[in-house]
């Protein structure tokens, strides 16, 4: 298959995963569309180079979003605040639980949920349970190990059952329960 | 956690989730969870967080996408609205756009030539300032500027030759590209340099029969970053912008949207497409 037609089959499922990233809605995003369209163009000029097909291009267009991604939130950080505020473009974790404001339907509801993971965390829920890539896939995407992707699948998993359970905001602020186990 | 053989892990658990989980395992794993209800409720949450999660993104993958996206429907094509369940017709469609997307990439000839790399040897000496793209605050003003480019423009009265003697700085890959829009009915009445805040921006002129002019303008852009279209203003006196290869553009005139958004379309993809040799 040639490499259009491939990147064009990929397109629409990494436009959901940016989307889920960056603002945690479906909803078009400035931010999560201007991703994938530089993911995808510079895949597209480096591509005869890269000679990536099938799995391999899947995962190499992934693991440019999620570090272009977190690049784009690193530059927020440092250079402008508002390029933080700008369409929930959130590096999440449990302080912006806290500071999210109010969802005003279940739709906000869960998206405020999925902000509020701490960034890996997401970033490791949407890939196996969004995109369905396998632990291993998931891992070499993150470049972490399959015993840390667990971890944050867990950690996630947690974390988004309490937010989502929380009726007030002052629930948002306890502390997480530990998810690790002793395994006998 | 004990079940049958080995000891049932954490890991095991979100395996069975996620179906990442050896087939000789599953059904140590399910005799475990019969035995354990408090953890098979867990993993009944973690089921449906799962659902919920993929159902909220659904009509991503199965919707369009976007037209501004570079491998998405364009105008004149697939809007942004079509449905999920998508049937033969919108497959054709999506066939369409991305055929209309590539197909300038194969057949591109660039036959004027001659003028984009003289446009470009102008910008590069006189575009060096810094400036923020399209998509900042200083949006506003590249794209009021772009509108300013129509302005009591008159066509030159004889066709002036533009070429040049192949050794200008025409190839200069810090020059914005100028696209040639080679469309049926639009002939391009002639070039402006409209002067600016933050150095001189180009613009292209185009003529078409019985209708208004319209401009394709550009400028150096001080961030290398790309965005996707946008639209400023109300149609039919609107504007698209976009930032593409250390360049802002503007596209601007009262046309459809729908004509403005595909002369965008084929912007982009002889930009893209430029190589510069």
């Amino acid at each position: 298959m040639a490499l259009r037609e491939e990147l064009n089959l990929c397109a629409p499922r990494l436009c959901r995963y940016a989307r889920a990233l960056a603002s945690g809605q479906p909803q078009p995003s400035e931010i999560a569309d201007d991703l994938v369209q530089a993911v995808l163009l510079r895949t597209w000029e480096a591509g005869t180079a890269l000679r990536l097909t099938g799995p391999n291009l899947h995962l190499h267009l992934y693991t440019l979003l999620t570090e272009w991604h977190r690049d784009k939130l690193a530059a927020g950080r440092m250079g402008g605040k508002a390029l933080m505020k700008k369409e929930n473009f959130s590096a999440g974790g449990p302080r912006a639980a806290g500071n999210l404001p109010v969802p005003a339907s279940p739709r906000d509801k869960f998206a405020a949920a999925l902000l509020a993971l701490a960034l890996e965390e997401r970033e490791a829920l949407l890939l196996v349970v969004l995109e369905g890539f396998s632990y291993a896939q998931a891992a070499r995407i993150l470049k972490i190990s399959r015993t840390a992707l667990i971890m944050r699948l867990t950690s996630a998993r947690a974390a988004l059952s309490e937010t989502t359970a929380a009726k007030s905001p002052s629930r948002l602020a306890k502390t997480r329960p530990s998810y690790l186990r002793v395994v006998k | 956690m004990h079940g049958h053989g080995p000891p049932v892990s954490e890991a095991e658990l979100h395996g069975l989730v996620d179906g990442d989980l050896d087939s000789g395992r599953r059904e140590a794993v399910q005799a475990y969870l019969a035995a354990s209800p408090e953890d098979a409720a867990r993993v009944e949450k973690w089921r449906r967080q799962n659902e919920t999660i993929r159902a909220a993104f659904a009509a991503v993958e199965q919707g369009p996408l976007p037209w501004s996206l570079p491998l998405a429907p364009g105008a004149g094509g697939v809007t942004a609205t079509g449905n999920a369940g998508l049937g033969q017709a919108e497959a054709r469609a999506s066939h369409a756009w991305r055929e209309r997307w590539f197909a300038p990439l194969i057949g591109l000839s660039f036959a004027s030539g001659a003028l984009l790399a003289v446009s470009a040897a102008y910008l590069a000496g006189r575009a060096n300032a810094p400036e923020a793209g399209p998509p900042s605050a200083a949006a506003g003003t590249f794209v009021a500027r772009a509108m300013s480019a129509l302005r009591a423009f008159v066509p030159p009265s004889a066709a002036v030759r533009l070429s040049p003697n192949g050794e200008g700085p025409g190839q200069d890959a810090a020059a914005p590209i100028l696209p040639n829009l080679l469309v049926d009915g639009l002939r391009l009445a002639g070039v402006r340099a409209v002067a600016g805040d933050q150095g001189q921006m180009l613009c292209l002129i185009y003529a078409r029969p019985e209708a208004a002019n319209f401009a394709l303008c550009a400028e150096t852009a001080g961030d290398a970053g790309e965005s996707v279209p946008r639209v400023s203003g109300n149609f039919p006196s609107a504007a698209i912008t976009w930032r593409q290869k250390r360049a802002n553009y503007a596209l601007t005139g009262a046309l459809p949207e729908s004509e403005l958004r595909a002369l965008a379309d084929t912007a982009r993809t002889q930009v893209a497409a430029f190589d510069g040799r």
